[in-house]
């Protein structure tokens, strides 16, 4: 043989073993669970809310998700096993849009996957952001490795033969033996000493003044679309799961916000059109935490929304005995008061004269 | 419907696109006997495995080149056979100029490579026009203007020597050699691509959305890290573009000669993106008369001709002033050499060696900051963005690297091997990869041997062959990587 050719032999033959072995290696450990389900002993890292969650709902074993941005992050599972009884994946994708709800929901429901041969979905908690309803109902907060997420095995390439894949979430974890506790996965990286109202003022900017007031039903159009489109489907096709929505408490911050870009009762109506739109569901349990007396104390905050920890496992109980449960439209309504009066009632002139 | 690229560095060209087109290629070429068929065959598949390739940027980039190709098409065919032959090379340079501008300006969007085949056509219509092209062959035509190594990024190859190159491919047989000697080149364009241009990318990211917060060295990196990014990223594309046709059988026009080492702005541009300074040579420089009306109208026209290549690169100031710094740069070095060879013949035969040799390694280094500089201009958003830089190189002071700055260079491959070492005892570790990326892009593009040059002369062996694989895994493996955002808020 031509030693050229016998060269060219060696070298496609290389390359063959080491695309070969690699993706091998990828399949039997499948980091971000999308062959089958985790292998026991092997300590993964789940840290990638984009490529670990398809897998995750897919080929994990469970009868309960979380779903919502990341004023979900913070939940830990272990509070849902402990007073719900619920054996609970959390599928954050934060900054989620509905759009992203409704790509991992369809995961959730797909009849055909590992997770749903074992178990049918009994739980979704899902945390419904009042400010993304409006978001382009196609549209996802960032690009989607598809890859993961679609059924062609061509574009699995991406995943088969990569190297991110290879050292950070085989090599690493394997020689380090050291996993993510599942139960606090995608925690945010706030640590307590971040939760309070230096730091949360200190980063704090107010938007602009818009002097145009929105109508009233100013933002209904688009919710109506993102609520029909992305998530109400999954609970007409399901009523045999129970769907705690929970529209999360964002801070006294957020509503200086609504009010400075002119969008306040637009919001008010907003809230109820979604809360009247979900109370006709029997599989549907609401809860509004936005009356919770902890929003006006900034010390439970690291930003103008997101809240402690402590918070979370406020709403677990909260799921478990039905505070803040959500039961009418008088309810919904009486809620809204609420709402309007601790805005009305806040110093927000005292709060940002202060030098933070 | 999610647009998916299709460019050198994707796992659908290298693994699928690449070697499907060359297997059919070689299979066509071994048993077509007929030459008339043989061509025309070959042909087809180059045409066709074009239109694929760029198929994949979408249906808007695709019905603008399909537009441009239908309306030079027709203007090709009226000179060749229109008694005002004259006309319709004004209207063909004028429609390829148009449909340019129009893209570039209206803000509407930028198809891909436009740049590059509207240079292609002009040439094309001008050459057929001056009877440089004997005859318009649409297949022949359409090879050239679509051949998808070429299509993207050039070489501005003039029709004749492509057309003469790729007829000779046609020809050959498959030689072994040639196709090692081509995978090497593949690995390298690859590699200086994968693996150095986009990490010096990820500093440069920062480093001009960070202006303001620059300490001086990280000011002064992101400019020499951009002069390197731009340097390996087109350099990897040329040796990608070349290695495609030596497998093939054939030369691509040399467009990139280790530009870095130029010792003036005039030689530099005889170094990098030579098909581009060939083309305004031909097509704007010597129609303006070049250095035949004397010195003052000579440097005018270089001026001209600096400033339609800093249009041609980008819209907006920054692309103005950076093409009117390489024009100013180019008349002065061009004032002081008609100077020197005056002198010179007085005192001819009086340099010593050493004496010269410091001078060129001066001249080379003086070269390449200005070249740095001015590139700076050319990624900066804004004018005032470009002169912040600059500010901070002076006003940055000492400041240790911003996390950002340095992280990108840390590859797990290599920065693992570090993180077992005693080396991770010392505060200079977490810098490392930084100055190691730096030392190791510094020898390739300042002593190293152009890779071009490397590939066609080594002797291929099992090291080569070996180099080879590395150098493909290293980059095949990390084509992908894992998307990650950082988000704080919703």
């Amino acid at each position: 043989m031509n030693r050229y050719k016998k060269y060219f032999v060696v070298l496609m033959s290389m390359m063959l073993a080491a695309f070969i072995a690699c993706g091998a290696l990828v399949v039997y450990v499948d980091p971000f669970f999308h062959y089958h389900e985790a292998l026991t002993g092997f300590p993964y890292i789940v840290d990638n809310q984009l490529s670990q969650n398809p897998g995750m709902a897919k080929n994990m074993l469970y009868d309960s998700c979380i779903i919502g941005s990341s004023m979900t992050v913070n939940f830990d599972t272990d509070d849902f096993a402990e007073l719900l009884g619920a054996n609970t994946v959390k599928l954050s994708y934060s900054g989620a849009y509905p759009r992203d709800h409704y790509n991992i929901l369809s995961i959730v429901f797909d009849e055909n996957t590992y997770a749903r041969k074992h178990s049918p979905v009994k739980n979704v908690y899902l945390a419904l952001d009042i400010p993304t309803l409006t978001a382009d109902p196609e549209t996802t907060k960032y690009p989607l490795p598809e890859y993961l997420y679609d059924r062609n095995p061509i574009n699995d390439v991406k995943y088969l033969i990569n190297k991110d894949v290879l050292f950070q979430y085989i090599f690493r974890p394997a020689v380090q033996r050291e996993g993510s506790d599942m139960s606090e996965i995608y925690f945010s990286w706030w640590t307590p000493e971040y939760y309070n109202i230096q730091w949360v003022m200190h980063n704090y900017e107010q938007p602009e003044e818009n002097p145009e007031e929105m109508t009233k039903d100013g933002l209904i159009e688009g919710t109506e679309v993102n609520l029909s489109r992305n998530i109400i489907p999954f609970i007409e096709e399901h009523p045999e799961t129970d769907f705690y929505i929970f529209f999360p408490p964002y801070s006294i911050l957020y509503w200086n916000n609504v009010k400075k870009e002119n969008t306040f009762e637009a919001t008010m109506e907003q809230y109820r059109y979604v809360a009247d739109r979900l109370m006709q569901y029997d599989n549907v349990r609401l809860f509004d935490f936005q009356t919770m007396d902890e929003v006006i104390d900034l010390n439970n905050y690291a930003d103008y929304s997101h809240y402690k920890p402590a918070i979370n496992k406020f709403m677990v109980e909260c799921f478990k005995d039905g505070n803040y449960e959500i039961n009418s439209a008088e309810e919904m309504e009486a809620e809204l008061t609420k709402v309007r009066k601790m805005v009305g009632a806040y110093d927000f002139e005292g709060l940002f004269s202060e030098k933070w | 419907m999610v647009e998916v690229t299709m460019l050198f560095n994707t796992y659908g060209f290298m693994l699928l696109f690449l070697p499907v087109f060359l297997v059919a290629f070689f299979i066509i070429r071994a048993f077509v006997q007929d030459q008339i068929k043989k061509e025309a065959a070959l042909n087809i598949l180059i045409i066709l495995a074009s239109f694929v390739f760029y198929s994949f940027f979408g249906v808007r980039n695709t019905a603008v080149l399909c537009i441009s190709l239908i309306i030079n098409i027709i203007i090709i065919y009226r000179i060749g056979k229109s008694k005002k032959k004259k006309a319709w090379l004004i209207a063909g340079i004028a429609f390829n100029v148009v449909l340019l501008s129009f893209f570039k300006f209206s803000g509407l969007f930028f198809p891909v490579a436009i740049s590059f085949y509207t240079f292609n056509q002009i040439s094309y219509v001008i050459d057929l026009y001056r009877g440089e092209i004997k005859e318009f062959d649409i297949p022949d035509y359409l090879v050239y203007i679509l051949f998808f190594p070429k299509l993207l990024q050039g070489p501005l190859e003039g029709f004749g020597s492509f057309d003469a190159g790729i007829k000779k491919a046609y020809e050959e047989e498959l030689d072994w050699e040639k196709m090692m000697r081509g995978l090497l080149l593949l690995s390298m364009g690859l590699f200086k691509k994968v693996i150095l241009a986009d990490t010096f990318a990820k500093a440069v990211e920062y480093g001009f959305s960070a202006i303001p917060n620059l300490g001086r060295m990280e000011a002064i990196l992101t400019a020499v890290f951009y002069s390197f990014q731009l340097y390996f990223d087109f350099s990897g594309y040329c040796d990608v573009a070349t290695a495609i046709c030596m497998m093939m059988g054939f030369d691509l026009a040399t467009n990139f000669n280790s530009p870095y080492k130029a010792t003036d702005i005039d030689d530099f541009w005889n170094r990098w993106h030579m098909t581009l300074t060939g083309f305004f040579t031909k097509y704007v420089y010597i129609p303006l008369g070049g250095n035949r009306k004397g010195r003052v109208r000579t440097y005018i026209n270089v001026l001209i001709v600096f400033l339609i290549s800093g249009i041609w690169h980008g819209s907006g100031l920054t692309f103005i002033i950076w093409g009117a710094a390489h024009g100013v740069m180019s008349v002065l070095t061009k004032m002081v050499k008609n100077a020197r060879k005056e002198k010179k013949e007085a005192k001819d035969n009086k340099a010593v060696k050493i004496f010269a040799a410091v001078r060129k390694a001066a001249a080379v280094l003086g070269n390449y900051i200005f070249i740095m500089a001015t590139w700076v201009f050319f990624r900066a958003e804004t004018v005032s963005d470009a002169i912040g830089l600059f500010v901070r190189m002076a006003v940055g002071g000492p400041k240790p690297f911003y996390s950002t700055f340095a992280d990108g260079f840390r590859l797990d491959e290599i920065w693992y091997i570090i993180k077992v070492t005693p080396i991770m005892n010392y505060n200079f570790a977490w810098d490392l990869c930084l100055w190691l990326f730096l030392a190791a892009a510094v020898i390739i593009i300042f002593f190293g041997k152009n890779a071009i040059r490397f590939c066609r002369e080594c002797k291929i062996n099992m090291g080569t062959t070996l180099l080879t694989a590395f150098l493909l895994l290293w980059s095949i493996i990390s084509f992908s990587g894992v998307s990650t955002y950082l988000y704080m808020n919703f």
